[in-house]
């Protein structure tokens, strides 16, 4: 299912659920790293919030320079 | 600085009718992907939208679809009959839905929501199913990490 949105083949057979593997065997074979969830689990709701934040104070401040560039 | 974490315990402070949902909510039940804005679902009556505009007072909320990214007003809130609200804030992105595909509308996914206690304040936000129901129905490629992400955490969370 794609909800009539288009993924080459390849990443399309992923939203199948009928192929033999287990939920966390088909995010591993798609390429996720199991071990961030892992990492994950081990926090509150809220320190994960936390890390969003952090990480997304960290992709401004690279945006930053590039967006720069773009108006020099 | 303060961000979208604050914006929803600003929210529950100032007694706004919402559920949790999208990437902020994925992530809530531990996905790992980096998301920029809040989705709620939330009551689109004037009541609570103008609890809204209250909870967002002094945060310049703009909306930020119009290419003039017009403030968010009482009277809108007020008056304005709307059905989706996209906000961008001094604190981050904030997109109000008064529905979510696959679910339906806040009574609907307040039906399929659990609590949360952020720092204290106490939320709503849709169940890791909900979540993936609500992913599958928007079917689109950037949804397939969330889901695979989602599904992973429910069977690890069952073990």
């Amino acid at each position: 299912m794609s909800g009539g949105h288009f993924l080459v083949p390849e990443l399309e057979k992923f939203w199948r659920t009928d192929d033999g593997l287990t939920a966390v065997e088909r995010a591993a074979a798609y390429g996720i790293d199991l071990s961030l969830i892992e990492d994950n689990l081990r926090l509150t709701a809220a320190e994960r919030m936390e890390r969003n934040e952090a990480a997304l104070a960290l992709v401004r401040s690279l945006e930053k320079p590039l967006e720069c560039d773009a108006g020099a | 600085m303060q961000g979208l974490k604050d914006l929803l315990c600003r929210m529950a402070s100032g007694g706004v009718d919402f559920v949790l949902a999208g990437g902020f909510g994925a992530m809530a039940h531990g996905s790992s992907l980096v998301t920029r804005d809040v989705d709620i679902v939330c009551r689109m009556e004037p009541d609570n939208l103008l609890r809204l505009h209250e909870a967002t007072e002094g945060l310049r909320p703009v909306h930020r679809m119009t290419p003039e990214r017009v403030p968010f007003t009482r009277d809108q809130a007020e008056h304005g009959q709307l059905k989706n609200l996209y906000l961008s804030s001094d604190w981050g992105q904030l997109d109000c839905l008064g529905a979510i595909k696959g679910l339906g509308g806040y009574a609907e996914c307040f039906a399929r929501s659990e609590p949360l206690d952020l720092d204290g304040h106490k939320i709503r936000v849709l169940s890791l199913e909900a979540l993936i129901v609500a992913k599958r129905a928007m079917g689109r490629p950037r949804d397939l990490h969330a889901v695979l992400e989602l599904e992973a955490i429910r069977e690890r969370l069952q073990k």
